[in-house]
């Protein structure tokens, strides 16, 4: 099983060097290994359309970027994935910026620039393994929830599904009454029939 | 009434007249009648006639007077002090009754007592008469006989008055003439005595018009004198006071009496005396009249300060008779001065510090230009650098996967030709030995990029702008990367760092400090020099020594070297506010700068800083990161 994570960032020589290091350099934490499949957006808007729809176990994102700031896009990718490790990986470190990114996205590392490899990717697998027992532990609190029937096994179940895929527990109508299952293929169609 | 008198001779006698019973004049002739017996005689009788005198005596004394009006012949008796006339008179009818008084004009007839005299007189009319006067024996009577003087003399007068006349008229030609010769040499005389006597008076005049001019001009002059404003004084050469007005009694507050007592020079102020001295020698010595002085005096109880304007008078040998002296208060003046000085001067002062304040200002103003764009540089330069530090570090893996499939080629398939062939011409050899080594390098290189950019922030440090606990020696050392171009071509550095403890302080501050120490050591090295930084502590805290081997600083320039704007640099340069920046710096820290230089060997620049700033409370800390936002 491989884990999978979104890189953000404008600078493509930086989601290059990333790409990279990650494909080459074994991420493992406490002998844990963890198999990387990174997926790398320039655009923020994009990464966050993305992030509708595919569950990534973690999020690392520049903090200035045009547009959108890492702290918009992370706060964005928590709402939609709670359970997603964030990062920001910056070179400009005023204290605004770490402030927003605390209290508002929430991320759980902010790891200067230049980066050291071995810190970045043991950072990464760490955040991997405490995402891994987060979910462990939660899924074992629904079992008791279920078990004191504080939740429903479809409430559990659509929860699991959501975090796996998300959006699937909701359904995208088209204007014409069709269900969207792909936005980014709806998007696409669209471009290329303007008027259909 | 007739009068028996005893008649001793037998003679007829006549008797005085007297008035009978008509109350006429009579007169009476006594005989006695005798017999003679035996030898004596006997008087039987007498034998009295009466004689009227008015037809005996009248005719008589009227008969014989010539033809005349003024012919007149009259008895008179005097009879104690009045005159009776016995006869009528022209202008006096009754006879004998006639008495005038002696208050009557005198008869001067009766003058003459005895005998026939011819006299001049006035009558009893008080007419002046000639008359001719005769006694009458025994009866004491007078016969007078007179006329008018003026018809006595009326013939002789018409002839004597023509004589008289001419000899008149010629006495008086004579006389005139005379008179005129005389007049003449008096009239001279006069001329030249009236000459002299107008001389006299209008020399006079001249000096009672010019006593009372003198009289006049004193009195204006006293009043002058006496009620100017300004002290007036007139004193002798040997600087006494002769006389002084009331106005100069007040300026220095002694009276006449005290004042002329003395010597005006013991009221001269200690530190004017030898102005003052050095102006009368002058005077005395003849080099000018007129001297104008700003002197104090010693007035009791206060210092007065005077305009005083002198003037020598000389006598006709060119010595000083004595002095006029004028002296103006000008004391309130001299304060309005002195304020106005003050005034001025805390103006100087405070537009000195304005100024210095301003180029502070601008100068942290340029700091923090400079530190802002650092940091956005950094961010911008940090991008970069990460990824080509990671892909480095990616490209030496990939090296090492390249190098183990290429070694394995060369350890299995080396007999092929074309392997061989191209390993040669490719020179893999070298590649392989020296490929490893590239990437070390290039990681290297961008470990120092790192470290500079590092550097770079740590010495703006944006964001850092509180008080805070920090190590001197890594700003120390941040500076001297920052500054190592300026220093590396010049010197060598030298580091002989002691054991600091963390110092309470603003880091970034600091570093501005060591910034501008470090370039005046490396700007006062000409050719190739060495520059050491100590450090250590001591009892008051720590301290950071930089020493260098340049040019060193002149004696005169020491005492102005924290001194804004002082600069031995060349125009534009130096804005001459490094040092006093950095000691203002140190001055806020509660440290100092101590400096040792000696011309020609080099400078000794030594910065004291407390551990702990006894003045860094938190509202100096807020004040103080205020400023250090700009920095």
């Amino acid at each position: 099983m491989s884990h999978r994570i979104l890189l953000v960032d404008d600078e493509p020589g930086v989601l290059n060097a990333l790409r990279r290091l990650l494909m080459l350099t074994p991420c493992a934490f406490n002998g844990q290994r963890f198999r990387l499949q990174v997926d790398t957006f320039g655009d923020p808007a994009a990464a966050l359309r993305a992030a509708g729809h595919t569950a990534y176990e973690l999020v690392i994102s520049d903090y200035r970027m045009p547009g959108m700031d890492g702290v918009q896009l992370l706060k964005g990718v928590r709402e939609l994935q709670p359970r997603a490790v964030r990062f920001i990986l910056s070179g400009y470190a005023d204290l605004e910026a770490l402030i927003g990114a605390i209290n508002e996205a929430q991320i759980s590392r902010f790891i200067g620039k230049p980066w050291n490899d071995y810190e970045l990717v043991a950072a990464i697998a760490q955040g991997l393994a405490y995402r891994a027992l987060q979910v462990e532990t939660e899924r074992l609190a629904d079992e008791r929830r279920i078990e004191r029937q504080l939740a429903t096994p479809e409430d559990i179940a659509r929860k699991q599904l959501e975090a796996e895929e998300p959006g699937i527990t909701r359904v995208r109508w088209g204007p014409d009454g069709s269900v969207i299952l792909d936005p980014d293929l709806q998007a696409e169609y669209e471009r290329m029939n303007p008027h259909g | 009434m007739l009068s028996a008198r005893p008649q001793t001779r037998d003679a007829t006698q006549l008797t005085d007249f007297y008035v009978d019973e008509l109350d006429r004049p009579a007169l009476a002739s006594v005989t006695p009648l005798r017999i003679t017996r035996a030898g004596e005689a006997t008087t039987t009788g007498f034998l009295v006639i009466e004689i009227d005198p008015a037809y005996d005596l009248y005719p008589m004394l009227q008969r014989g007077s010539p033809a005349g009006a003024s012919l007149e012949t009259f008895l008179a008796r005097q009879e104690g002090s009045a005159v009776r006339y016995l006869n009528p008179l022209m202008d006096a009818p009754h006879a004998l009754a006639l008495r005038l008084d002696e208050a009557a004009p005198p008869l001067l007839a009766l003058q003459a007592p005895n005998g026939e005299r011819i006299v001049e007189g006035l009558d009893y009319r008080g007419v002046a008469v000639l008359g001719v006067v005769r006694h009458v024996p025994e009866m004491g009577w007078i016969l007078v006989t007179k006329m008018d003087l003026d018809a006595a003399y009326a013939g002789a007068r018409a002839e004597f008055e023509g004589i008289a006349w001419r000899l008149g008229a010629l006495t008086a030609l004579v006389a005139l003439l005379l008179w005129l010769a005389i007049r003449h040499v008096q009239f001279q005389g006069n001329l030249r005595q009236l000459t002299t006597d107008l001389e006299h008076a209008r020399v006079e005049n001249q000096r009672q018009a010019a006593a009372a001019a003198l009289a006049q001009s004193e009195a204006r002059f006293r009043g002058f004198f006496e009620l100017a404003m300004v002290g007036l004084a007139q004193t002798s050469p040997e600087r006494r006071w002769m006389e002084v007005n009331p106005a100069m009694c007040d300026i220095l507050g002694h009276d006449r009496d005290t004042l002329l007592a003395s010597e005006w020079s013991s009221l001269v102020h200690p530190d004017d005396i030898e102005t003052e001295t050095a102006a009368f020698q002058d005077i005395l010595a003849g080099c000018c009249d007129d001297y104008h002085l700003t002197l104090r005096f010693n007035a009791p109880g206060r210092t007065v300060w005077g305009s005083v304007a002198m003037r020598a008078l000389r006598d006709a040998q060119g010595r000083v008779d004595y002095l006029v002296l004028i002296v103006e208060d000008i004391t309130f003046l001299k304060a309005r001065e002195a304020q106005l000085r003050r005034a001025l001067e805390e103006q100087i002062a405070l537009n000195g510090r304005l100024e210095e304040a301003r180029h502070q200002l601008l100068q942290s103003e340029k700091m923090a230009s400079i530190g802002q764009l650092a940091a956005g540089v950094a961010h911008e330069i940090n991008n970069p650098v990460g990824f080509v530090g990671s892909n480095m570090g990616t490209l030496g893996q990939y090296l090492d996967s390249l190098l183990a499939i290429a070694r394995y080629a060369d350890e299995h398939f080396g007999g092929d030709e074309g392997l061989r062939a191209l390993m040669q011409a490719r020179d893999f050899a070298f590649i392989r030995d020296d490929a490893p080594a590239l990437v070390e390098e290039s990681m290297e290189g961008i470990v120092r990029v790192r470290k500079i950019v590092q550097d770079l922030r740590d010495f703006s440090r944006v964001g850092e702008s509180d008080w805070q606990w920090a190590d001197v020696h890594r700003g120390l050392d941040s500076t001297l990367n920052i500054v190592w171009n300026e220093i590396k071509y010049k010197a060598t550095l030298n580091k002989e760092y002691g054991d600091l403890p963390q110092i309470y302080c603003l880091p970034s501050q600091l570093n501005q400090v060591f910034l501008n120490l470090l370039v005046n050591a490396a700007q006062s090295i000409t050719g190739n020099g060495v520059i050491t930084v100590r450090s250590g502590t001591d009892a008051e805290g720590v301290w950071i020594e930089i020493q260098d081997t340049g040019g060193g600083i002149a004696p005169e320039h020491l005492g102005r070297l924290f001194d804004p704007f002082f600069t031995t640099k060349p125009v534009g340069q130096g804005t001459g506010l490094g040092l006093s920046l950095a000691f203002s710096i140190v001055r806020k820290h509660g440290g100092r700068i101590d400096v040792d230089s000696e011309p020609g060997k080099g400078s000794r620049f030594r910065v004291s800083l407390p551990t702990r700033p006894p003045n860094a409370t938190p509202r100096q800390q807020a004040a103080s990161s205020q400023c250090e936002e700009h920095t």
